[in-house]
């Protein structure tokens, strides 16, 4: 690939997803832009990492992060979380990336003559210490951390050494294990799989030992990219910046040959056929996908009765008809079945990924609509996978129970769409016996409320995208109230699907956020929710005045009118004038 | 390889115009080029000559010069 000289260019140009770059000129690149960066990284650790730094910033900006960076003094990764530098900086994301043999070098260096019970005291102290360390971090930044584990290196006794009594690689997995707890256990921490990075590139290829020795970081380039990936990877879980949905293609993608000449039986999905298992382990990752939270939707050109009959014919294939929640099939451009798509799910096209086996395409999409992430599969099935897992767009930090029902969600939204049309709206709304519980904000919501926060782009009044840590800080603030509402009716569950966020400013509550998801659009939830906070903050909680703010987007044009709906004067709404909204249809369950 | 190619490839790695690198100067006096810009340098060198120097090796070259003539002995 040729490097665009622009700034700018070089950043669509990453994000648009072209394979090959030069780190070392886009690095330079990209740090011109690091004045409007949108994430500030703090690395810090027991080895080198500056020459990390134009790596990470070129895997940020593929997924689209404008990054920033502050590298702490080798080894002094403790104190350095209590000096002003690092509070100066103000990181969204720590960071922390440690070498077991720079950490504990005298043990380490004669492990295999350690008594047993030194080692599992090994073990522990040094989890204690990176435990404590992520506390402190937690405690003095609102970041979100990111810890790097331990990758295996070979043992000093060989092959006898996995024979022995917690050897050198019971030892490292047995430390790689508490580590994962010890993450797992801590909110706004996430891992970094490093050992398995360096299992992707390879140890042989992973480390140069000259490196190492001469300059504190054993890692080799191919290493250092492979990291980055990774981090691009928990990046977007950690800034909850996701894509909702995979379209998929059909023939040649999702199995070998082409259905409306081969037949439903003449496609390759079978097992056993080499081809044919190819297509199935791919279609079962994209399955997988489904339990992360991520929708599908097929976008194929065929005549929708061939595509209906093999799902019909074939159910020995993983990708069952009703795992999409979407599809365009039919004889139009590509780039109309994905807006049908978008529009059908009321997501966005930036909120596509576009998987084809066919180049043109994939260029056709990429040239009508920038904003879909499309890619081009390889010719060999075999390579699928690999593909899938590579790409960033699906990763999510954790997984909530909203997550694992998304596709039922969206299902219920198509079934709650035809209900819908096939009479009067109200009828549909009081058919659909909606219950809400309209209440504040507790701990177990952080994951969801900090989802829902980044993701939500048309329901969406100021569009602020706190990081997981500010979130917890308006949770904790006395002057600030974080309202939650969660949503079900007939139909199933939607689960928490609306935030309002207020703060006390004198005599007057300001609302800050006001956000709701686009699955419980339409359905007159605002109305509930804002009634709810007028009866309860105006009408008793001595505040005089209720302030909205509107904070105009590309995508929030929707709620544009809001405030003049709910009875807002352009400036403000108080208590002699508090007008409900009528809505009837929705039954509030609040706690109290 | 050319002194030219080797000087482009220092200068686009350490920022500097190629033109203003003298090949006989102590790579202390030519600014960028601190240590790590060192092994970064190395490693292009490595990478695109497709040879591999030995830790005392890297640390022994001082001058554009002396790095070019390591691909006559290695």
């Amino acid at each position: 690939m040729t490097v665009p000289m622009d700034p700018n260019e070089m950043m669509r140009s990453l994000h648009s997803g072209s394979a090959q770059i030069d780190y070392r000129k886009a690095g330079r690149l990209l740090r011109e832009m690091e004045a409007q960066a949108n994430v500030r990284v703090a690395l810090m650790g027991n080895m080198t990492l500056e020459p990390l730094v134009p790596f990470l910033r070129v895997e940020a900006a593929r997924v689209g992060q404008i990054a920033a960076f502050h590298v702490g003094p080798f080894g002094q990764y403790m104190q350095h979380l209590y000096g002003e530098p690092l509070r100066a900086f103000g990181p969204d994301v720590i960071v922390l990336l440690l070498s077991a043999e720079a950490m504990r070098p005298d043990a380490l260096e004669r492990f295999h003559q350690l008594p047993v019970e030194d080692r599992y005291g090994l073990r522990d102290d040094m989890i204690a210490e990176i435990a404590g360390w992520i506390d402190a971090a937690l405690a003095q930044t609102s970041a979100t951390v990111m810890i790097g584990n331990f990758p295996p290196s070979r043992s000093a006794l060989g092959v006898a050494d996995m024979m022995s009594e917690y050897g050198e690689r019971q030892f490292n997995l047995d430390l790689n294990l508490a580590l994962i707890q010890a993450v797992r256990a801590r909110p706004r921490a996430m891992m970094l799989d490093v050992a398995e990075a360096v299992n992707r590139v390879g140890t042989r290829q992973a480390f140069d030992r000259r490196m190492h020795f001469l300059a504190g970081l054993g890692w080799s380039d191919a290493m250092k990219r492979e990291f980055a990936a990774l981090f691009g990877h928990a990046l977007v879980g950690a800034l909850g910046a996701a894509r909702k949905c995979l379209v998929l293609d059909l023939d040649n993608s999702l199995w070998g040959g082409v259905v409306g000449e081969d037949g439903p039986h003449g496609v390759r999905i079978d097992r056993g056929d080499m081809v044919g298992d190819a297509y199935r382990a791919f279609q079962w990752r994209i399955k997988a996908l489904k339990d992360r939270g991520i929708v599908l939707a097929l976008c194929s050109k065929n005549n929708p009765a061939d595509v209906e009959e093999i799902f019909r014919l074939r159910p020995d294939m993983p990708l069952a008809w009703s795992d999409f929640a979407a599809t365009a099939i039919g004889w139009d451009a590509k780039h109309r079945g994905l807006e049908r798509i978008a529009a059908q799910l009321n997501i966005g096209m930036d909120s596509l990924v576009f998987i084809d086996d066919n180049a043109a395409e994939i260029a056709s999409v990429r040239h009508h609509c920038p904003d879909v992430h499309a890619v081009l599969l390889p010719c060999d099935p075999a390579e699928h996978v690999t593909l899938l897992d590579d790409l960033p767009w699906f990763e999510k930090s954790r997984l909530t129970a909203e997550d694992r029902a998304k596709t039922e969600h969206y299902a219920l939204a198509t079934r709650r769409a035809a209900v819908c049309a096939s009479g009067d709206p109200m009828d549909w709304l009081r058919d659909l016996a909606m219950h809400a519980t309209i209440r504040d904000a507790c701990p177990a919501d952080l994951l969801r409320v900090h989802q829902l926060f980044n993701k939500t782009n048309q329901f969406n009044l100021t569009t602020a995208r706190p990081g997981m840590g500010e979130v917890e800080a308006m949770m904790a603030d006395p002057d600030r109230q974080l309202i939650v509402a969660t949503l079900r009716d007939r139909l199933g569950d939607l689960g928490l699907v609306a935030i309002c966020g207020l703060r006390r400013e004198g005599e007057a509550l300001i609302i800050d956020h006001l956000l709701m998801s686009c699955r419980a659009m339409g359905r007159g939830l605002e109305d509930a929710l804002m009634n709810d906070v007028k009866r309860r903050f105006l009408a008793a909680d001595g505040c005089a005045t209720l302030k909205g703010r509107y904070v105009p987007t590309a995508k929030n044009g929707p709620v544009s009118d809001f405030y003049d709906r709910q009875g807002f004067a352009a400036l403000s709404l108080s208590r002699s004038d508090v007008a409900l909204s009528h809505c009837d249809w929705i039954k509030l369950e609040n706690d109290g | 390889m050319t002194i030219d190619a080797l000087l482009a490839l220092i200068g686009e790695i350490i920022e500097t115009d190629p033109a203003r690198i003298d090949p006989t100067m102590d790579r202390e006096e030519i600014a960028g080029w601190d240590s790590l810009a060192h092994l970064r340098i190395v490693t292009a060198f490595e990478e695109a000559y497709g040879v591999r120097l030995s830790m005392e090796q890297i640390v022994e070259i001082r001058t554009v010069q002396q790095l070019s003539r390591m691909l006559e002995e290695v």
